[in-house]
């Protein structure tokens, strides 16, 4: 069901041009990116190896390769508040947002999921929405969402295959996805709350032995899949309780 | 250090230069060594080239991004300070309707100046 959400993400006219000294320069993560990715050789007595991002045959930033390796290690780096302010910033997260990466290992995903959590917890309201494809996968993480549900007025929905019976935790509501397509997904998705620039969600997809997904801060996304998982699990009947 | 040897003129022509204030106003300007230091090696490049080579320079150093209005702003240096500079010093062809900067000849002392300046300058950012 939301493999639509998937297929939109892989258009875009956006490029990235890594400058380095020798083609095996280019991080081998950056080559997994559906964003197309061109290389181009820097001179001896160049600058530092970089990456210049177009949109639309445009120029909309520029960046040191070791600097956007670091912002884009799990758990998720962002600049401080201030440089967000900054036009570029924006638009690499922009740039970045509609990308997918492929090969999350399990150890990958729960990062980027703590910073996901992290973010709710710090805002404290809104609903949160989750998918850890299963109830016992659930399990490891129970103390985490017990204490999110506990110091926060956050709404928690949580859907997996209910392999297990999770205990009643006030402000979590359990969803049983057993028979809808989802058990592939691994989800978060976090509206912001009262602080609407503070959504954010990770969604994946499990492909073989790994993940297949990317990171946002794009609220139309973060509604759609929102909006699809409340309309064809929260309001059908096989929701349980 | 460059070892790419262009065009030797005659010693006198390299006592003469390194002499003139002209090479050393020429050379005060760290873009313009920077671009002096690509052409070196690439023999040619567009506006378009050298504006990001010079982009990523910047970036860098600034460890921060390099946004549409900076690179603008170096575009537009480029093309009306430091390539017609660079021109007037004799030591590239401009042609601004072609976009394109080639360089002429650069005497061997020079070259080597450039080179470290660009070498001394990736030790003072580390």
């Amino acid at each position: 069901m939301l493999d639509s959400v998937f297929a939109e993400v892989g258009q875009s006219d956006t490029r990235f041009t890594i400058h380095a000294p020798a083609e095996s320069d280019v991080p081998p993560w950056f080559k997994t990116y559906t964003v197309p990715v061109v290389y181009n050789p820097l001179p001896k007595n160049g600058p530092d190896p970089f990456v210049s991002i177009e949109s639309a045959g445009a120029f909309v930033g520029a960046i040191s390769l070791k600097e956007l390796e670091a912002l884009l290690t799990p758990p998720i780096k962002r600049p401080p508040e201030d440089a967000m302010v900054s036009d570029g910033y924006r638009v690499l997260f922009e740039a970045l947002d509609a990308t997918v990466f492929t090969a999350l290992g399990r150890k990958q995903l729960l990062a980027v999921s703590r910073e996901i959590e992290d973010r709710a917890y710090r805002v404290g309201n809104g609903t949160l929405r989750v998918c850890f494809q299963t109830f016992s996968t659930f399990h490891s993480q129970l103390s985490v969402y017990r204490q999110l549900a506990a110091d926060t007025a956050l709404d928690i929905h949580l859907y997996a295959v209910a392999d297990w019976d999770p205990p009643a935790i006030a402000g979590i509501t359990y969803h049983d996805i057993s028979g809808t397509g989802l058990e592939r997904y691994w989800l978060l998705a976090f509206d912001g709350g009262t602080e609407p620039t503070n959504a954010c969600g990770l969604f994946s997809r499990e492909t073989g032995e790994s993940y297949t997904g990317y990171w946002t801060d794009d609220r139309t996304l973060l509604d759609r899949v929102s909006t699809e998982l409340k309309t064809n699990i929260d309001d059908s009947p096989v929701s349980a309780d | 250090m460059i070892d790419i040897w262009k065009s030797q003129p005659e010693e006198t022509n390299v006592a003469k230069r390194l002499g003139e204030d002209e090479l050393y106003r020429v050379l005060a300007a760290r873009p313009r060594r920077r671009i002096l230091a690509f052409l070196l090696e690439e023999s040619s490049g567009t506006v378009d080239e050298l504006t990001t080579m010079l982009s990523g320079w910047r970036a860098g150093q600034s460890s921060t991004m390099i946004t549409p209005e900076e690179h603008e702003r170096i575009r537009i240096e480029l093309y009306h300070k430091h390539l017609p500079y660079l021109d007037q010093g004799g030591f590239i062809e401009f042609d601004p309707a072609a976009n394109t900067a080639r360089l002429t000849s650069l005497e061997a002392d020079i070259q080597q100046l450039i080179g470290q300046s660009i070498e001394a300058e990736a030790q003072l950012d580390l």
